[in-house]
């Protein structure tokens, strides 16, 4: 999870680390800490330090985690020659090791010799049936591969065995957002709310597929939900804001024709809207006649 | 008298502050004829791989902050010896008197009270700084996820567009 400290400190780090400034290893640091994907910059700063002799040497063991890291950046930016040579280097040093196997398999999945790859993670399998990060492996490559329903195949019968595993819930019901599965989705962002209840950007994802879903009782639970990101993230959140905002305009063109007993109080939305109206006022004051006619359009601001 | 002195206090601690500063103080405390010396260093470690959370002048701020309330922490613990001491000779002066104990002196009162005041001061400022646990404080609030590495794939549209690199791995 990446916070608002870590992100400005990394941004920060970031435009050092390319005006020259210094701090190569310490931006890697972050960036792997952080899970962010930066390969780029990582294969450039990651490369200027391995190929410093002197800079290598004084990282101590951290320079093989460096060569991983740098490895896999380079598949993802297409460099295979380089990423060939990291794991040549590493497979030197640990000719045993599984997690050079795996980077050699990953190797095969860039270059898009599927069948290899396919092979070399069923051995890897065989002996240890229960690595996670291979089975991981074989849903990505499932789906690098446009197999987006036996990716799904794969993913359920991973979940079926690692229930707790989040990332693995993220993954699915990304998959099932972009193949517009939204109930199945909606399932997968319940799982993940219920193993990590403090993250906002959960509530909103599965907010904005409730919202998606429509129907006024979907509606209703969206603004809850919607609510309670705005609860979680102190009211800095603008896509919760004008979450509440359209939920609040579809929920009142549904119930206009029907009973108006329990019609909700009108004080969410209009405080959403202050609140929209306050931030667009600070950090983007010529854009705020737009906001105020989106606004009025869907009849919440007061 | 050295060795009570040292048994009671240890001569030499490291304390490593909550906040994730690379800082590492040091802190000697050696007694030598009775009379507490408080010898202040700060080492550097040689690399650290955490990312600095506070900028040089910050840490700086922060170690000058735990320095004094080190300090008044010892001289609250010192007050509270005091007090202590003036009780048990308050009690000696009662029983030659022969008079009933009803209650500490007013001046021992105060001591407590001070020495209590300045130790919480200590207690609070030293461990270092608090962080916050509000879920939309900065530091908690979750701006986005991390990208999910496990199930990268490669076969993207960065494909299309090769990174022009022209640096190889040396040897």
């Amino acid at each position: 999870m990446v916070s608002k400290t870590e992100e400005t400190q990394l941004s920060n780090l970031e435009t050092q680390v390319d005006n020259g400034g210094g701090g190569a290893w310490e931006y890697l640091c972050l960036v792997r800490k952080l899970k962010v994907r930066r390969s780029d910059r990582v294969l450039k700063h990651g490369l200027s330090i391995l190929n410093d002799l002197k800079k290598r040497s004084s990282l101590g063991p951290d320079e093989w985690t460096l060569y991983e890291q740098v490895a896999v950046a380079a598949m993802d930016c297409q460099s295979l020659e380089v990423a060939k040579d990291c794991i040549k280097v590493l497979r030197k040093k640990f000719p045993e090791s599984k997690r050079v196997g795996r980077l050699e398999g990953m190797l095969l999945e860039a270059k898009g010799a599927w069948a290899e790859a396919e092979k070399a993670y069923s051995s890897l399998l065989e002996d240890n049936p229960l690595d996670q990060v291979i089975h991981k492996r074989r849903v990505a490559m499932a789906k690098g591969q446009g197999n987006v329903s036996v990716a799904i195949e794969w993913l359920n019968k991973y979940l079926e065995i690692f229930m707790a595993d989040h990332d693995a819930w993220r993954e699915l019901a990304e998959i099932y957002v972009s193949l517009q599965m939204y109930k199945q989705a909606a399932f997968c962002y319940e799982e993940l709310i219920l193993s990590q209840p403090m993250v906002p950007l959960y509530h909103l994802a599965y907010a904005d597929v409730l919202y998606t879903l429509g129907g006024l009782e979907n509606l209703q639970n969206a603004k809850k939900y919607y609510a309670s990101t705005i609860d979680l993230t102190g009211g800095k959140n603008t896509r919760a804001l004008f979450g509440v905002c359209l939920c609040s305009s579809a929920i009142g063109q549904i119930a206009k024709g029907r009973n108006k007993d329990d019609k909700e109080s009108p004080e969410l939305q209009s405080l959403a809207a202050t609140a929209l109206e306050r931030e667009y006022k600070q950090k983007a004051s010529d854009k705020l006649s737009l906001l105020t006619a989106a606004l009025k359009g869907l009849k919440v601001s007061s | 008298m050295n060795n009570i002195a040292l048994g009671l206090v240890p001569s030499c601690s490291v304390m490593r502050p909550k906040n994730r500063s690379s800082l590492i103080v040091v802190l000697v405390t050696r007694y030598t004829s009775g009379t507490p010396m408080i010898g202040w260093r700060s080492v550097q470690p040689s690399s650290e791989p955490i990312p600095e959370l506070f900028p040089a002048g910050d840490r700086k701020r922060v170690s000058v902050e735990m320095a004094l309330g080190f300090a008044v922490g010892v001289f609250g613990v010192l007050i509270l010896f005091h007090a202590a001491y003036s009780t048990i000779q308050y009690r000696g002066l009662l029983k030659i008197m022969e008079e009933e104990f009803s209650g500490p002196p007013m001046n021992v009162v105060a001591e407590l009270l001070l020495g209590l005041v300045l130790c919480i001061w200590a207690a609070l400022t030293v461990p270092g700084k608090f962080l916050s646990i509000q879920p939309h404080s900065e530091e908690n609030r979750i701006v986005s996820l991390p990208a999910n590495s496990d199930f990268m794939i490669f076969n993207h549209r960065g494909k299309v567009f090769p990174l022009e690199m022209d640096v190889k791995l040396k040897h």
